[in-house]
């Protein structure tokens, strides 16, 4: 985290803690059996994928960021089955279909429990997880303005991160909570761990400011990789966007530290329409090896990626409006390295990688949404403009 | 999901507040401007005269890359009072119009004696991950130097301890050579030595690299400078069908290449077995000429050599480590019958089934037009630049 900015915040902080403040939260879930379905599909004119793969440059990217193409695609498919008994036990397990890949993914799959004391709340879960250091990553795009996740999440975490993992998470009736999570270590940045080689602890607090709601959310990830590839080179799965090579071409060993802050702020002020303002600002120190076949260079990099959204809803309208930019500060030690920064995408372009989108979304009926979006997409060099519009699903049993 | 309306805590409040602000002023962490840095371990202060995007050769401590030297190394180079008889220079065995190869199936040393193997060229040797045809040990061009000059069997320059000082002194009445022995390593009180013989030409003959063949301008996006004919030839030299390019792949068209690029560990030093002998039908080659078997005495290193550069390969015929070919149409019709079936004569044995052939040596089918696509690729190899450039030419002249 960069000391100037804190010490601004610092000072800043004093003006803005009200004396009135309230908050809220905790988890109520309903008894018995539920299943969730929700399908989107989009058409868009251009994607940064097409013909090709897609690195945001100056970023070692991997997991299962594939981009986006031209053309029809159904973005995104879930069946999600859930169960918690009268006492402490629930189950979810949920399989999807993301993006523009036929096959059908595990994503969840855990056990938990849940005990209630006084105005206290602990949650365990073990299993196969999504990691909730921030809600972003349990948003599927049916839950999202835009299709498309925010660059942080591509840059930082291969789209999304999950791993079969434990966390637990230790909540209080006021909005206030900690949690940890400790995973496998298999899933990008992280990889190839005997032992768990992921983990991440984070922290929230919700405040109400008269009309204003505010949400706000802290955490620390640490991941090791060791021998980790670009699995979108690799997998077999039809990821590769024309890149008919099987070959890993790099590695790399190392770890990766990120440090996040999220804040979504919801005014209620206005009576015909509520506004939400949600910032996240994300911090990765990666430190490392990346090599090839015969070659290695050291690897310190420092990736700054944020994004804020606006969005304004009024009835079943939403108009929102996003921003995305990613600035990466990479340093390459041994001979090797101009070559292999051509190799794995870390050389940066002029300007910083960047997208801003607007959306406009309306709930046509009650299980269905549609949504037009315009795109300035300035993720690569290839900068272009882009619509897109989708179709969103979603239905429910009970 | 079910919210509660209590009051909060005023030091958890002042906390998440700040944290509210900070994640405001994170977002502005972004103005500033991506970039990659890259910090290279060696700086060679010699102007090598590649571009930029190409990787520098291996430059050891021991003997970093100077002009003086470079220049010095040069003199040597063709200066035939380098011999125990003052009748050969490196020159006599490596001509630059040649690719500073010598056109001879097998040189001749200083006194007379043969050769057992063929002189070959000298463009990129400084990339070469061993040295000479077959010794996984010579691993340094200051190393290797070292055989030609003092080598007994074969004697080449025939330099030994009964003449050394001669040889010394004869450099040293030369009036060229005590300035440029200075300038070149100012440290020394008495630079005419031979490990400052050796450490000069090592320098000359590591700075005679060279990528500015017709090949190398069509990948750099030149799309005339390879014929058709060339262009569907380097398509046959890079098919799994002929395989070429396993043995004669990457830039400098050899499997055995370092640069300093490269991880030491990672580097390969491979040696293969084409299937030139098999005589008696046991494996075996000349007993002259048996590959790195003469210094491993592993059976299955029987007839291994380490595959050549193909550049300037159109210059540096004849062919194979015993110069027992003459032309590329001879070599690619013995690769094409995945080896060499010797039917009389001391030698006599079917190479093909040579029991430590290389796998890879299997054999291909090519029509007459393809043979002469692959002819015409491999032509493209050749640097002229290289065979005619002024600063590798004999300083006498």
């Amino acid at each position: 985290m960069k000391t100037n900015y804190l010490a601004m915040a610092a000072g800043l902080s004093a003006l803005l803690i009200h004396t009135s403040v309230s908050a809220h939260g905790l988890w109520q879930p309903t008894p018995g059996a539920a299943l969730n379905m929700e399908v989107t599909t989009s058409y868009r004119n251009q994607g940064t994928a097409d013909g090709q793969l897609w690195n945001i440059p100056g970023v070692l990217m991997g997991g299962e960021t594939h981009g986006t193409e031209k053309g029809f695609s159904l973005d995104s498919a879930v069946i999600e089955l859930s169960y918690f008994d009268n006492e402490h036990v629930y189950g979810i397990a949920e399989v999807s279909v993301h993006g523009q890949h036929s096959e059908v993914d595990m994503e969840k799959a855990y056990l938990g429990a849940l005990w209630q004391q006084g105005a206290t709340q602990l949650q365990l879960e073990a299993g196969k997880l999504s990691a909730q250091f921030s809600p972003q990553h349990g948003k599927h795009t049916n839950a999202r303005n835009f299709v498309d996740q925010p660059l942080a999440y591509d840059a930082l975490y291969g789209g999304h991160f999950n791993d079969i993992g434990a966390r637990a998470i230790l909540s209080h009736a006021e909005g206030r909570g900690v949690g940890i999570e400790v995973f496998n270590g298999d899933s990008y940045p992280a990889s190839n761990n005997d032992n768990p080689g992921a983990g991440d602890i984070f922290a929230f607090y919700h405040l109400t400011f008269d009309s204003i709601l505010l949400q706000s959310r802290v955490w620390y990830g640490a991941y090791k990789a060791n021998d980790r590839v670009d699995e979108r080179l690799t997998s077999g799965d039809g990821h590769s966007h024309g890149v008919t090579s099987t070959d890993p071409s790099y590695w790399f060993d190392g770890d990766t530290r990120t440090l996040g802050l999220r804040n979504k702020m919801i005014w209620l002020g206005w009576d015909w329409a509520q506004v939400n303002l949600t910032a996240e600002y994300m911090q990765a120190d990666i430190e490392g090896t990346v090599r090839d076949d015969l070659r290695q260079a050291k690897l310190d990099s420092q990736v700054d990626a944020m994004w804020a959204a606006l969005e304004i809803k009024r009835g079943k309208h939403t108009l929102a409006l996003a921003y995305d930019q990613i600035q990466t500060d990479n340093t390459l030690l041994g001979d090797a390295g101009p070559a292999l920064a051509e190799l794995s995408g870390l050389n940066t372009m002029s300007d910083n990688p960047n997208r801003f989108r607007i959306a406009y979304l309306q709930q046509w009926q009650d299980h269905l949404k549609w949504s037009v979006e315009l795109h300035a997409d300035g993720s690569t060099e290839d900068e272009f403009n882009a619509v897109l519009f989708a179709l969103r699903w979603n239905g429910s049993w009970p | 999901m079910k919210t509660l309306h209590v009051c909060a805590q005023p030091m958890l409040r002042a906390f998440f507040t700040l944290l509210f602000v900070a994640s405001l002023f994170g977002l502005s962490a972004c103005n500033g401007s991506s970039k990659t840095t890259f910090v290279l371990e060696t700086n060679s202060e010699f102007s090598w005269g590649l571009s930029e995007s190409t990787a520098l050769p291996i430059e050891p401590d021991s003997n970093p890359m100077t002009e003086a030297k470079f220049q010095l190394g040069r003199h040597l180079f063709y200066d035939d009072a380098l011999s125990g008889n003052g009748t050969q220079s490196c020159n006599s065995c490596h001509e630059q119009a040649l690719g500073f190869a010598d056109g001879e199936t097998l040189p001749v040393g200083s006194t007379g004696q043969v050769l057992a193997r063929n002189a070959q060229g000298l463009l990129n040797v400084a990339y070469n991950s061993t040295l000479t045809w077959a010794n996984s040990s010579l691993l340094s061009l200051e190393a290797q130097i070292a055989v030609p000059l003092f080598g007994e069997d074969p004697i080449e320059h025939g330099i030994n301890d009964s003449n050394e000082e001669l040889v010394l002194d004869a450099l040293r009445a030369n009036p060229l050579y005590p300035d440029m022995f200075a300038a070149a390593f100012p440290n020394d009180g008495d630079p005419v030595d031979m490990n400052n013989v050796i450490r000069s030409l090592a320098v000359f003959v590591r700075g005679m690299v060279s990528f500015e063949t017709d090949f190398d301008r069509f990948q750099s996006g030149d799309t005339d400078a390879l014929s058709a004919s060339a262009q569907r030839g380097q398509t046959l030299f890079f098919s799994e069908g002929l395989e070429c390019f396993h043995c004669h792949g990457g830039y400098n068209f050899s499997d055995s290449t370092a640069d300093r690029t490269m991880y030491p560990a990672f580097i390969e030093r491979p040696f293969h077995n084409t299937g030139l002998f098999n005589i008696g039908g046991t494996g075996d080659y000349p007993s002259d000429n048996t590959g790195i078997f003469e210094l491993t005495g592993v059976p299955s290193h029987m007839g291994k050599f380490r595959a050549p550069t193909l550049r300037n390969i159109s210059v540096t015929a004849p062919y194979m480590h015993d110069g027992s070919m003459a032309d590329l149409e001879e070599v690619i019709d013995f690769y094409a019958a995945g080896g060499r079936n010797i039917a009389a004569g001391p030698n006599a044995g079917d190479g093909r089934l040579n029991p430590f052939k290389d796998s890879l040596v299997n054999g291909f089918s090519v029509t007459p037009s393809e043979k002469q696509d692959l002819i015409a690729f491999l032509n493209a190899l050749t640097d002229e630049s290289f065979n005619t450039n002024p600063r590798f030419s004999d300083p006498t002249e």
